[in-house]
């Protein structure tokens, strides 16, 4: 285990059903890996019902699980008409957005496309975190979240589940 | 829940409240389903197979029906625990009132999980109220860690006090995940025994009188405890004019905005850890000492209530704090600053709106609902508490009011045209199979007795779906996986004394409304009564999840959006102003076809 400090208010938006809590696991459990607290907010209940849902990660010397406004370094919007729910949460200067988007502008990726093209959808979160794995603002870094994907992927996902992250990262 | 260490792991608030229930020796713990508390008793079934536990784990067809089993377990002496959440809490109220004044021999825990917002509740109620009124303490945890660390502290306390003690996590608790440091379970190898005391046990009014007497003792005793009253977190020398006092997630949020604007040395900053009972001594001198008290504490000001002199005191109820609401950092933010005679910046504003939940692609209590708008338009339709309280997005729920009202609502419909003498509509009542069970049945047997005429559909989807997916009485698996028994639904209809008993398939659309106007004469007839309709199809969630059909939509599609209104389907979209199918999110289940006017949509073969 590597041991890095992380101070990280990361937002993860989407609708209820894209794997918006599987990813707010993973990156609580990559932070932990490498030696930090943290804590984290889900949402449950009838919002999973295909409504708009987010989490927040707080990663850090944190008491409590949610992001005031304007304090948000990272959002990661599974859905691109989620982003305007959320965009005030983000830091005004040094806060970066990854987007799933068809749409052409900054950091944005068409995970739903490229997860299709792997065979299934619900792996487009991956996707998007292996991409956003290769900017220097995320806290973490494609092998770390690699080995941590291996040790919490369900046996019969994780083949696709590290296929995804990959294809993300490799964009 | 994964492993970092040997005693510290990733856990959400729930799992850490399990976590802690099975450490500290509880050997029955009880719950039914309910959003933000379900996550608990799934826990403790883990645990239970994972370290092969002797304990019995169930998830009960109600609250009453849980804390009264639970309970029994700490009459005979044994550690117990019941979760629920805030409003399944009003279910379970009586047994609570009354065992406060019994009290118990072993730790009691019940765990009443409330939800500001709300997000996922009918109210925004606060179980600290109840916990008032029921006279037992109760813990306020700011962080999972400390919920797991006072299910420790509030068996102890239930234990050496014999009162029954309440954790009150919140949303934000229960549904937080961070790495928790934990112990050992502790296998305590209590006999159950029963001590026959009917002056406790069985007590008449006249008992009750003096157990109310010991109740105040023990209550006067709790609040004397030093170590259970609110601590001041940050102590300096001076002295300052500003006093914070705050309890469970809104501590925190306080907490960590003074700490990141550095101005813990601005305040006094107490934590709140047992709302209820506060020292009224302690809360006195408070007052002395400070010239300026603020109170944060979700949801209505039980704290605060409990001030002595409210004189300089700030809070909900003076309007100071939103008396409604989640109190999130952003709310409590301008209140902190203002107190303490801060500008606050300008704060940008989120905007309003987001997608609203609906029923899943392929969801069978869509082609329930679209065939009772079909058959019964001018009907009423009193609805309940599940995923398909969503209906209300078709137009085919009129009412969700609590657990089980959907039937007596539709009795009370029934009577109150029938005496005021205007058109008698049609009702059709609809609720959940698992809600039916909670507290459906009696207020069948009471629209029977006093000869009410409806339509009940009873949604049988062989599962609790809305909270995760919990099993029920009807398919008969326990919380553990392990077998129980299945109750028979159509025993228990013919017991309440049920004519009319039909199960369709709901995605039988054609068979569906017919049998709902069968079903509407049946009300109607000189020798009807209740008809009740079983629309019988497993949740998607549970079912095998393989397409039947490919649906496509035509060249013939006009774009009138009828489909899009009328059904609501996730997987009918709009494309290029004229409907389709996402083939993503399409289940294949073809009931569309039978919805678009014109027939442009279609089964592929």
């Amino acid at each position: 285990m590597t041991k890095k400090k992380i101070d990280s208010q990361i937002v993860i938006c989407g609708r209820g059903g894209q794997g918006v809590l599987f990813l707010t696991r993973l990156i609580d459990e990559v932070a932990v890996h490498q030696g930090n607290n943290v804590i984290s907010s889900e949402t449950h209940g009838m919002a999973m019902r295909g409504g708009s849902v987010a989490s927040y990660i707080r990663i850090g010397d944190y008491a409590s699980p949610l992001i005031r406004t304007g304090q948000a370094d990272i959002i990661l919007a599974l859905t691109d008409s989620e982003l305007q729910f959320n965009n005030h949460l983000l830091k005004k200067d040094t806060g970066t957005v990854f987007v799933n988007s068809p749409n052409k502008k900054n950091n944005a990726v068409n995970a739903t496309r490229i997860s299709k093209d792997l065979g299934s959808v619900v792996v487009a979160n991956l996707v998007l975190l292996g991409y956003a794995c290769k900017d220097d603002t995320f806290p973490f870094d494609f092998s770390t979240v690699k080995t941590v994907l291996k040790k919490i992927s369900p046996p019969r996902f994780l083949d696709s589940n590290i296929e995804a992250l990959t294809a993300g990262y490799q964009i | 829940m994964t492993t970092k260490s040997t005693h510290e792991k990733i856990l959400m608030g729930n799992e850490a409240i399990g976590l802690g229930l099975v450490e500290n020796g509880c050997t029955v713990i009880t719950s039914y389903p309910g959003t933000p508390a379900s996550e608990i008793i799934s826990s403790v079934a883990r645990f239970k197979n994972e370290h092969d536990l002797k304990l019995h784990v169930e998830w009960s067809v109600n609250e009453k029906s849980a804390y009264e089993v639970a309970l029994s377990n700490s009459y005979m002496g044994c550690r117990s625990a019941v979760a629920m959440k805030q409003v399944g809490l009003n279910v379970a109220s009586d047994p609570l009132m009354s065992s406060a004044y019994t009290g118990i021999i072993g730790g009691f825990v019940l765990v009443s999980a409330d939800d500001p917002g709300p997000h996922s509740s009918q109210t925004e109620q606060d179980s600290r109220l109840m916990a008032m009124l029921a006279k037992i303490p109760v813990f306020d945890p700011s962080s999972p860690q400390e919920a797991y660390q006072m299910v420790k502290t509030a068996v102890t306390l239930s234990e050496k006090n014999g009162i029954p003690v309440m954790i009150r996590p919140t949303t934000r608790i229960c549904h937080a995940r961070q790495n928790v440091k934990t112990g050992t379970i502790q296998k305590l190898k209590r006999k159950a025994t029963f001590s026959k005391d009917p002056q406790r046990w069985a007590a008449t009014p006249k008992y009750r009188f003096k157990l109310h007497g010991e109740l105040n003792k023990k209550l006067a005793q709790i609040s004397a405890t030093k170590n259970l009253q609110p601590e001041r977190v940050n102590k300096r020398k001076k002295a300052p004019k500003h006093c914070i006092l705050s309890s469970g997630v809104a501590y925190s949020y306080v907490y960590d905005m003074m700490k990141d604007a550095e101005l813990l040395d601005q305040a006094a900053l107490y934590k709140v850890p047992m709302p209820f009972p506060l020292s009224q001594d302690f809360l006195q001198d408070l007052c002395n000492s400070y010239e300026h008290i603020l109170v944060i504490e979700e949801t209505y000001p039980v704290i605060e209530m409990q001030l002595p002199d409210r004189t300089n005191v700030q809070g909900k109820i003076n309007g100071f704090i939103p008396p409604e609401g989640e109190l999130t950092p952003d709310v409590i933010y301008p209140a902190l600053n203002t107190f303490l005679e801060r500008k606050t910046g300008k704060i940008p504003k989120a905007k309003p709106g987001g997608q609203r939940p609906s029923l899943c692609a392929g969801c069978p209590h869509r082609a329930s609902y679209y065939c009772i708008k079909k058959a019964l338009p001018k009907a009423v339709y009193p609805g309940d508490i599940g995923c398909y309280t969503l209906g209300v997005n078709l137009g085919a729920v009129d009412t969700c009011l609590c657990m089980g009202a959907s039937i007596n609502q539709a009795a009370g419909f029934y009577h109150s045209f029938k005496t005021s003498g205007s058109e008698a509509k049609t009702v059709v009542a609809t609720i959940g199979d698992s809600t039916f069970i909670h507290s459906g049945i009696t207020a069948l047997i009471n629209a029977k007795y006093n000869d009410a005429r409806f339509i009940l559909m009873i949604l049988d989807n062989s599962t609790t779906a809305m909270t995760g997916n919990q099993p029920t009485a009807l398919t008969g698996v326990m919380a553990d996986g392990s077998p129980g028994n299945s109750v028979d639904l159509h025993g228990i209809l013919k017991g309440c004394g049920m004519q009319f008993v039909k199960t369709v398939d709901p995605f039988d659309i054609e068979k569906m409304i017919a049998t709902l106007k069968e079903a509407e004469k049946f009300t109607r007839a000189s020798d009807g009564g209740i008809a009740v309709i079983i629309a019988k199809r497993p949740c998607l969630m549970i079912s095998e999840k393989k397409k039947v059909y490919s649906v496509s939509v035509s060249e013939a599609c006009t774009g009138c959006n009828y489909c899009i209104t009328n059904f609501e389907c996730p997987a009918l979209i709009t494309v290029k102003d004229r409907a389709a199918i996402d083939q993503l999110s399409c289940s294949g289940c073809g009931v569309c076809v039978h919805v678009c006017p014109i027939k442009a949509i279609e089964i592929e073969r």
